[in-house]
């Protein structure tokens, strides 16, 4: 997880002081604030929601095409950055949470689904980012961080059935990049190594 | 043959493999290094590297004239404080039902 001197060190500074204030009051306000941007809707980057991509289940082989939200770093799959091997893009597919928590019904009481389904939209449950309705969403989902994939990025990339689902904004870039810390980079981990 | 890309790594990984492998190569004494290279360990051969991005744009956050602690800074610190304080896990029987029927669950 990170340090507050880790984050103090990455506040976006190519932001102007008045775009730093207003990310600040956006993320103070994330619950009400729209996670997405119309900007940027051909170019393939770290956040964006995609359909039609290529997965594969591990334990019988099957194969499909489904929603996910990509975690590879923008850079290391941009098509401008010429490589000697083609990176690998990683992506965790979308659950929608209505159809989710219709299942869960079927197990647990309505206040206890109900209390999850609040922690999940407040972004309190460590393992999953919640995506609200928005962009080409047609309703709320959730990407599961534990459930990681990859595939070529050259099969992705031309793939001609995937659509752009979202790009996220900066608020949630910024959100996305500090659950995936949280959930990822824990340096406190209470293991001893040497 | 083993190859080792140590050039144009802009930071800290192409430091890193560069500072390594000079430790590794450049340290012994000769007689050391051709002991250890007569046990039948690989030759390294440098090799072009395409430019990464790896730390490419690492002054990107710190050569700007912004104070040391704006008030944007404090409020995310305090944000970030918040959220990680607020974290819990999505709990054993919730991660049943998940991961029971993951696949089906997938939004196609």
């Amino acid at each position: 997880m990170l340090t507050t001197d880790q984050i103090q060190q990455n506040i976006p500074r190519y932001l102007t002081a008045l775009q730093q204030t207003e990310l600040v009051r956006q993320l103070n306000d994330f619950e009400n604030r729209s996670y997405y941007t119309s900007l940027f809707p051909n170019q393939i980057l770290q956040g964006d929601g995609w359909s039609g991509i290529e997965i594969i289940r591990f334990e019988n082989g099957a194969r499909d095409k489904v929603k996910g939200i990509l975690l590879s770093n923008s850079c290391d799959i941009d098509p401008a950055n010429k490589r000697d091997f083609s990176p690998r893009i990683i992506f965790a597919p979308l659950v929608r949470l209505n159809e989710y928590a219709k299942l869960l019904a079927s197990f647990l009481g309505v206040e206890q689904i109900n209390n999850k389904m609040t922690a999940i939209r407040r972004q309190h449950v460590s393992s999953l980012f919640f995506l609200p309705h928005g962009g080409l969403l047609d309703t709320d989902y959730i990407a599961i961080l534990d459930d990681l994939h990859t595939i070529p990025f050259e099969i992705f990339r031309h793939n001609s059935e995937r659509v752009k689902l979202f790009t996220l904004s900066q608020m949630g870039f910024y959100l996305f990049v500090l659950k995936l810390s949280i959930h990822f980079c824990r340096f406190q981990d209470g293991d001893v190594r040497s | 043959m083993t190859e080792v890309a140590t050039r144009q790594l802009p930071t800290s990984l192409g430091g890193l493999a560069a500072g390594f492998m000079a430790a590794q190569l450049l340290g012994p004494p000769v007689a050391a290094a051709t002991q250890w290279q007569d046990r039948g360990h690989p030759v390294v051969y440098a090799i072009p590297q395409i430019t990464g991005t790896h730390g490419e744009h690492a002054n990107l956050f710190a050569v700007v004239g912004f104070p040391s602690s704006s008030v944007a800074e404090v409020s995310i610190v305090s944000f970030y404080s918040d959220l990680l304080a607020n974290q819990e896990r999505l709990g054993r029987e919730f991660e049943k039902v998940l991961f029971d029927n993951l696949w089906d669950l997938y939004a196609r």
